[in-house]
């Protein structure tokens, strides 16, 4: 929408710009031109006014310069001709004989007769006009007043700076004009792009909509936009309530992209009944689409949760939307529904059910873990601090009392080492930082470490631990401590869940290129049904007899992960009651130190 | 239960000590047994039920998760022989696990100690339910 309006506004500036030229040079030469007609009329006013104006001064300095003549007083009829150009504001004002001498003037340079002859001399009638006058002096004969007025006088300036200031305030005027005309009708022209985008295939409504700034017009539109998409979603509503075909293939897509989404999606009406739902939504549901349609919602999410839920949903602080879970189906095909739904401006509600089981199912797997670790934490903790207390409190117990409670404090200590080993080797598969720190492995004293460091447990239980080792053992490439962690998971279960008086047998050999190593022991043994899963993460079969045995679910997980790494593996067979035999295999590579 | 009276010479308590960790039970019978007390142990709580029936208790220290039948079970089913009814008894729990009232009113589980825990509490609320003093001992 952004890019259309972007696109047609340039278009339509130019549009108004060049139409507000044109009216503003149209506005212009009528201003000119009358200005040219006023400028006209008042010439010819000003030289009549000029006119009338020489004719009153040489009435007035006409009379005077008579008698002056008369008197044969030059000196006064200079006096005369000076002082009418200056207050009558001429130019020039002379007194000039009939034979062209000057008698008088303003500009006393050009002055040429010096005396006032006693007999004047003729003056011929066409020397007279329209700036001369004729002095008649009685018994003398007659000279010529000559006037000129000044030329400023003769323009009017005022007019001048009145024009230039309506010129001036006509443009701010058009500029003023110009301005709020675009202000004014941005609107309009907004409105004009968004039909032309809509022209070019705009379907977006909200985007269509105009800013608030835009005033009524905007409100206007926007209001208009609304109902519009009321009155569109109304009739898809009702189009896919009545299962019609869509008209546009806009609208086919969506619905078959709906229609093939792995959420379910529903929408239902005011009363909540379903209206629509997708394929996903009719298998959450349980129904067929034809079946669902009509059927109210609650009536197909059986459980306490949806009814709440839903009733959230006429809650005004909910505005108009709720997110719960719930229940569906029975026993083991339970699905645990994560429930979305927001009410819709036309009406009616959009609802989207997303399967939320494997998630729950991994939530509680985890739970159990960290229950189970705190425990497994606990247990060798509990007897560190009672056996630290008893050495505390018994200073002077025999050496071989002391001696074997500082050994159940250091079996307990290693203990603890095992389980944070294994639970931060855990966090780095689940973070995919695992790393094997390769080197030589020796493997006889690997064997010779493990005996003895399940030689105390062993005998606790009373079981039979025995180690039966090729003689020779080969050098191999891998990471020590993952390879200890890994076996001694594997014989500390053999251990566990063999009860007292069982035997645990570990052998290794190499096989072909393989070192295999095995853990047999006579324990309860894994059932049929939970020998699948036995290497998965926080797994712990559903058995009553390894419920009440603490563990993470985590030690046969972690084993197959550090055998993996070495590019081994691990498997496992059973017989319920009679014991279980896990193999355990790794590739032998020839020793580093060899290689290099 | 065998409650001591006036200034008759008194007799060994006994404890029963039930944890799956011969650890636990280990330790605690060879603490209880310096103080004075008889001590019988068990590593589950079927074992345990079986001594109940045979000896008389002064009280019962037990773990909360064991194979076989818990410490919960274990409880219960004591509550409800009649020798051992009003036998106090000393829940170790290593989960955390928080008893609802009613299951210690139903239980008659007095005190709930989790781990780990202190020989020496353990001692002083033994103790205390057993109306036993050191000095006693």
């Amino acid at each position: 929408m952004g890019r259309f309006l972007r696109k047609l506004v340039p278009g339509h500036a130019s549009l108004i710009s060049s139409a507000l030229v044109m009216s503003t040079a149209v506005l212009l030469s009528a201003l000119g031109a009358l200005w040219w007609t006023v400028q006209q009329a008042q010439v010819a006013e000003s030289h009549a006014s000029a006119a009338r104006t020489l004719q009153a001064i040489a009435q007035t300095v006409g009379a005077q310069l008579e008698r002056g003549i008369a008197d044969r007083d030059l000196a006064g009829i200079r006096m005369i001709v000076l002082e009418a150009a200056r207050g009558g504001r001429l130019s020039m004002c002379r007194v000039v004989l009939g034979d062209g001498s000057v008698l008088a003037d303003s500009d006393v340079g050009a002055i040429t007769s010096k005396t006032i002859p006693e007999k004047l001399p003729p003056v011929s009638s066409a020397a007279l006009g329209e700036h001369r006058f004729e002095l008649a002096i009685p018994g003398r004969g007659t000279a010529i007043l000559e006037m000129q007025p000044s030329a400023e006088s003769a323009e009017p300036q005022s007019l001048q700076f009145a024009f230039a200031g309506i010129a001036v305030g006509a443009l701010v005027a058009v500029g003023a004009a110009s301005v709020v005309i675009r202000r004014r009708g941005r609107p309009f022209t907004l409105v004009a792009d968004a039909l032309s985008a809509v022209a070019s295939g705009e379907r977006d409504l909200a985007a269509l909509e105009l800013a608030d700034s835009t005033g009524g017009v905007g409100t206007a539109w926007n209001e208009f936009l609304r109902e519009l998409a009321r009155h569109r979603a109304r009739e898809r509503l009702e189009s896919v309530a009545s299962g019609r075909v869509n008209d546009s293939a806009h609208d086919d897509l969506a619905l078959k992209l709906v229609d093939s989404m792995w959420h379910g999606v529903v929408f239902a009406d005011e009363e909540m009944r379903i209206r629509y739902c997708n394929g996903a939504a009719a298998i959450f549901l349980g129904g067929t689409r034809e079946s669902l349609a009509g059927t109210p919602i609650a009536e197909c999410l059986k459980s306490s949760e949806t009814g709440e839920g839903l009733l959230r949903l006429s809650d005004a602080k909910n505005r108009g939307r709720v997110v719960f879970e719930c229940g569906v189906g029975e026993g083991d095909v339970r699905t645990v529904l994560r429930v979305s739904a927001r009410s819709v401006a036309a009406g009616g509600y959009a609802i989207l059910l997303e399967d939320v089981t494997q998630q729950r199912v991994a939530d509680r797997s985890k739970n159990a873990f960290v229950e189970q670790a705190t425990h497994e934490l606990r247990t060798p903790l509990t007897n560190i601090r009672l056996y630290v207390e008893a050495l505390i409190d018994n200073p002077n117990s025999e050496v071989a009392t002391r001696s074997q409670h500082l050994n159940v404090v250091n079996q307990e200590v290693r203990r603890l080492e095992r389980i944070v080993g294994d639970m931060l080797s855990v966090s780095e598969i689940e973070a995919g930082t695992l790393k094997l720190a390769l080197h030589d492995v020796r493997l006889p004293s690997l064997f010779t470490d493990l005996e003895a460091e399940f030689a105390g447990p062993a005998r606790a239980k009373n079981i039979a631990l025995k180690f039966d080792l090729h003689p020779k053992l080969p050098t191999i490439v891998g990471d020590r401590d993952k390879l200890i962690l890994a076996i001694t998971n594997v014989i500390g279960n053999a251990i566990k869940y063999t009860p007292e008086g069982g035997t645990v047998r570990v052998s290794a050999r190499p096989v072909d290129s393989d070192l295999v190593v095995e853990v047999a022991d006579s324990g309860i043994g894994i059932r049929a049904e939970d020998i699948e899963r036995v290497f998965e993460r926080f797994y712990r079969a559903h058995d009553p007899r390894v419920e009440k045995i603490v563990g993470t679910g985590l030690g046969l997980a972690l084993a197959r992960d550090v055998l993996r790494l070495h590019g081994g593996d691990i498997s496992v067979q059973s017989t319920p009651d009679r014991g279980s035999t896990f193999a355990l295999k790794f590739p032998i590579r020839s020793p580093m130190s060899r290689a290099a | 239960m065998a409650k001591v009276t006036g200034g008759a010479p008194m007799a060994k308590q006994t404890l029963l000590i039930v944890d799956d960790e011969p650890c636990v039970t280990f330790m605690l019978a060879s603490r209880f047994r310096e103080l004075g007390f008889e001590v019988h142990t068990a590593d589950n709580g079927e074992q345990a039920i079986e001594i109940a029936r045979t000896v008389e208790l002064a009280a019962v220290i037990s773990d909360f998760q064991m194979p076989r039948k818990d410490g919960l079970q274990l409880a219960r089913e004591l509550r409800q022989l009649p020798s051992t009814a009003n036998v106090p008894v000393v829940m170790l729990t290593a989960r955390g696990h928080r008893l609802s009232p009613r299951e210690l009113q139903e239980t008659g589980i007095q005190h709930v100690m989790p781990k780990p825990f202190s020989a020496r509490e353990l001692q002083n609320i033994i103790q205390e339910v057993c109306g036993h003093s050191r000095e006693a001992a």
